[in-house]
């Protein structure tokens, strides 16, 4: 390791380190981001069949990002939509079930950067089956006047869950409705 | 003996990173909850150690000591982030399972620490001997930790899916505690004691 530090070069130097690490690091995006896509795909489709068991078939609506679940004879089951929480640790990715216009099916979560032991509890089963046939409408944590019981520790994670829940169900049956009416 | 495999031997015994250096406690203690996740962890510090030294130690020459910290931050993070992406697409069990921890391993202290201490003042191929060394001393440490606390635990060895044995009675009355936190602490503290009582690892 040379002593000399002097003028630009040090400056010179980690640009051009970082450069590199860019450049190798866009190679191995290209390289693994297909597969990667592909998993949560299939993930999805997977969570999907756990919660509506006589799924069938399922159909993407693109602009309003939701998921029509259809049964065997192809009669509407469900809906089911993706919601994004501000947690802790990062984005909380959720995939959520409505059985109906007002009434959750189930919620699993597809990714989170919560903390072990505390935050990242939200994927417990005791934790999102208090959501099953909630009404979105009510939907609050228990400190709240809601149904909800947060996790010891973990408001934060708790309260992301459910506000996120929440909100983007109520954007989604609005978006719903419009696109039936019309 | 050579000077390679005298650093290689060094990394695993004299300077044994979680049993001598205790360095990287936080992944030890966080990931040997079961010996898959020791597996799959050590190999992932194994990979990014030996890029980082490799790396570093090619360009130590080069490196202003002035920006020395960042550059080491920019390597380790670079071969993290390959490993991560790899990870989440051909082994996403594992990734799931390893969760944050395979990212926190930028700031795992063992791989910056072999850079600032080691790759930065030596020869490729002693930086090389010296990532074996540390990456199969760290390995060899979470093994033995994850192994007492999944067989305390669960009562039975279970290795990526495959059956190994099963302890009678400990299966029915598994202590969970060695898989909670608390156990981890109590295992690895109780082996640093053994250790040192019997003299095995002795510091230099």
């Amino acid at each position: 390791m040379s002593e000399g530090g002097k003028g630009i070069y040090p400056v010179i130097l980690l640009t051009v380190v970082v450069a590199v690490s860019m450049v190798l690091l866009t190679m191995t995006d290209g390289v693994t981001k297909e597969e990667i896509d592909k998993r949560k795909d299939d993930e999805i489709k997977e969570m999907l069949g756990v919660q509506f068991e006589d799924m069938d078939d399922f159909e993407y609506y693109e602009d309003i990002e939701l998921y029509i679940i259809k049964d065997e004879g192809g009669n509407t089951i469900g809906y089911a939509f993706k919601a994004v929480g501000q947690g802790y640790g990062g984005d909380i990715e959720m995939l959520v079930g409505l059985i109906d216009e007002s009434t959750i099916k189930d919620v699993s979560v597809i990714s989170h950067g919560e903390t072990p032991g505390l935050g990242a509890k939200i994927t417990e089963s005791w934790f999102t089956d208090q959501f099953q046939g909630a009404t979105v409408d009510d939907l609050a944590l228990s400190k709240d006047g809601g149904d909800i019981d947060a996790i010891s520790g973990a408001t934060i994670s708790s309260k992301a869950v459910v506000d996120s829940i929440k909100q983007t169900a109520l954007e989604k049956i609005r978006l719903l409705k419009e696109m039936e009416e019309e | 003996m050579g000077n390679g495999l005298k650093t290689f031997i060094k990394g695993i015994t004299t300077s044994n990173p979680v049993f001598i250096l205790l360095l990287g406690l936080c992944p030890t203690l966080a990931v040997s909850t079961s010996v898959d996740n020791a597996i799959g962890m050590s190999a992932a510090v194994m990979f990014v150690l030996l890029g980082s030294n490799i790396t570093i130690s090619l360009i130590r020459k080069a490196i202003p000591g002035m920006v020395r910290i960042p550059v080491f931050i920019v390597i380790i993070a670079t071969f993290v982030t390959i490993i991560h992406l790899m990870l989440q697409a051909f082994v996403p069990s594992l990734s799931k399972s390893l969760g944050i921890f395979v990212p926190l391993i930028v700031v795992n202290c063992i791989i910056l620490g072999r850079a600032e201490a080691f790759a930065s003042q030596n020869s490729l191929k002693d930086s090389i001997a010296d990532a074996f060394g540390i990456g199969l001393g760290f390995g060899g440490a979470i093994f033995i930790i994850s192994f007492i606390r999944q067989v305390l635990g669960t009562g039975e060895m279970e290795v990526f899916g495959m059956h190994v044995f099963t302890v009678p009675g400990l299966e029915t009355n598994n202590m969970a505690i060695f898989i909670l936190p608390m156990g981890a602490f109590m295992v690895i503290g109780l082996l640093l004691g053994l250790f040192r009582h019997m003299g095995v690892m002795e510091s230099e």
